[in-house]
């Protein structure tokens, strides 16, 4: 019997029944590994990234194992909005869950077309902006490096999008509070961070880079302790609610989010370990709340105590 | 865990408890591996089963010793816990018709799983097995089933055809002869051209790094030749695959 009270406000007002939501990239369009996930419980799936028009991705090798944590390459493979409407909202739609569509663009006129398609067509609840995408090389990290074009994408979207508007930083920058704070002048509901750092690998038996992109995105536990000072950093310098996410693989690392000033949390790259890291996660955080007879999770958020 | 016993030089058989997975797993599919429980090795370690008894419960892996992960692996002693997920991935589908197995170092782990689990078809089936070398060359009588008709050749000619395995193809393909073929990608990619040439259907069994093994990541992918839309160039080897037609794909 759960006693905690564990719904959270993920921004605009979209409540998830707990903090615990399946990070972008890792769970294919939400449906397809129903079969390897218990969805039941989770409070929310986000998409991989969707684009305008259909994408292959880079060249193999896509991924590369580093020290606690891996680098990958994919670039967005996807079938494209009207793929992504016709083949894969009809079975995202029908999960029990908060269901945040990913979408990319090349432009901020691109971002709020595919905003206004999506949200025609309905059956999900919030979108996520991946304007942090290290393996884009005509967008992604492009506009969110950029205080300028991030708060032109986040506004041309919150233009025409009748759900809630999430942010996904990168963490591939100078100050990104300044990132933050633009994103939230410009209209956005939340923020989600953070996106994937920029690696690289090299064999030095070949000298050729490991990676067939030469770059990737490094993620899992390696980059929880950056993820966590960020979010902790964004948390001080914004009002709406931060999804966080980097490496999170037990519900302590979970709940050092929350401490931090996130009032949710994406589970990614742990995935790919143990497919049930998700539930397993959640399970953990209530058992953490019920044996310290904390009544709601929303008390832990942003309660680091640095006296 | 039952048993892990070296079978060739680097080459290690791991003998595991696993009923779930032994009543299904078909050949060429396989299990991702935790080697260890903790961060380091990060990932889980894609290997393809060498037998299964499903009456029993238990599953073989094989694999070569060449990094932190296999390493670990080969540290694991009797009745230690591997934590596996799998079946995974799309198994060969026998035609019935004479096949060629070809093989190269631990590419013979499918095709033999193959003879186990298709008794009756293994009287139509010629194994044709390479290996760098005569220490780096299994003991067939253990690895394969001793029924199946197999030829061997290694790089340096220590034992058996002085030269690539690819080379023995000609004399023992027939008309209408089907390949199999798992190994090194050098290795395959020469099959694949030999069957292409002689117009024999050839389907491959290939391996990559993966992150989860199961379709979520796409990170193990193949570039195909042909594709109706851009976002299926690339298709994941571990769902779309590891079994793949060798004339489709960019070798």
């Amino acid at each position: 019997m759960v006693t905690v009270n564990l719904t959270v406000d993920i921004g605009g007002g979209l409540a998830t029944r707990n903090p615990v939501l399946m990070a972008s990239g890792t769970f294919g369009h939400g449906a397809e590994y129903a079969s390897l996930f218990d969805l039941s419980g989770i409070g929310g799936v986000v998409t991989k990234t969707i684009t305008r028009h259909p994408r292959a991705g880079n060249p193999p090798p896509r991924t590369a194992e580093t020290p606690s944590g891996m680098l990958n390459s994919i670039g967005l493979t996807n079938p494209g909005l009207e793929g992504f409407v016709e083949e894969k909202i009809p079975a995202l739609e029908q999960l029990d869950t908060a269901r945040v569509v990913s979408i990319a663009g090349t432009s901020s006129d691109e971002f709020a077309e595919m905003a206004s398609v999506l949200c025609e067509r309905g059956g999900f609840d919030a979108l996520e902006l991946n304007i942090s995408s290290p393996n884009m090389k005509d967008g992604g990290m492009l506009f969110g490096c950029r205080p300028a074009a991030a708060h032109e994408v986040t506004k041309a979207v919150k233009a025409t999008a009748t759900v809630p508007v999430i942010v996904k930083l990168t963490p591939n920058v100078t100050d990104i509070t300044e990132i933050a704070k633009t994103v939230e002048d410009a209209g956005a509901d939340g923020i989600a961070m953070i996106n994937t750092l920029l690696g690289m690998a090299i064999n030095v038996e070949t000298r050729k880079p490991i990676l067939g992109n030469i770059t990737g995105g490094l993620s899992g536990p390696a980059i929880k302790p950056v993820a966590l000072a960020l979010v902790w950093k964004v948390a001080q310098a914004v009002n709406i609610p931060i999804c966080g996410m980097g490496g999170i693989s037990s519900a302590r690392d979970a709940v050092e989010f929350l401490l931090a000033g996130a009032t949710s949390v994406q589970v990614g790259t742990a995935t790919f370990v143990s497919p049930q890291a998700g539930p397993t996660i959640l399970d953990g955080l209530i058992d953490f709340c019920e044996q310290r007879g904390i009544k709601d999770v929303n008390e832990l958020v942003g309660a680091m105590e640095t006296d | 865990m039952l048993s892990n016993t070296t079978v060739a030089e680097g080459i290690w058989v791991m003998r595991l408890v696993a009923p779930a997975i032994a009543e299904q797993v078909k050949p060429a599919q396989f299990v991702n591996v935790q080697t260890d429980g903790g961060l380091s090795p990060f990932l889980r370690r894609p290997l393809s089963i060498l037998r299964a008894d499903a009456q029993a419960g238990w599953i073989e892996v094989y694999y070569d010793v060449i990094g932190p992960g296999t390493e670990r692996l080969a540290e694991k002693v009797v009745g230690s816990t591997v934590d596996l997920l799998g079946p995974l991935g799309l198994p060969y589908q026998p035609d019935g018709k004479h096949t060629l197995l070809v093989g190269g170092g631990v590419g013979v782990v499918p095709l033999a799983y193959l003879a186990w689990y298709y008794p009756d078809l293994r009287e139509s089936m010629t194994l044709l097995m390479g290996a760098a070398n005569a220490a780096r060359m299994p003991d067939m009588a253990k690895i394969v089933p001793n029924d199946l008709p197999t030829v061997l050749a290694t790089d340096d000619g220590s034992i058996g055809h002085h030269g690539y395995v690819t080379e023995l193809i000609s004399e023992h393909a027939e008309a209408g002869t089907t390949i199999l073929t798992c190994g090194p990608h050098g290795m395959m990619a020469r099959v694949a051209e030999i069957a292409a040439k002689a117009d024999m259907p050839c389907y491959a069994s290939l391996e990559n790094h993966m992150a989860c093994g199961f379709g979520a990541c796409v990170g193990c992918v193949v570039e195909y030749q042909t594709c109706e839309r851009e976002d299926e160039k690339y298709r994941r080897i571990c769902l779309e695959g590891p079994v793949v037609n060798a004339h489709e794909i960019v070798w």
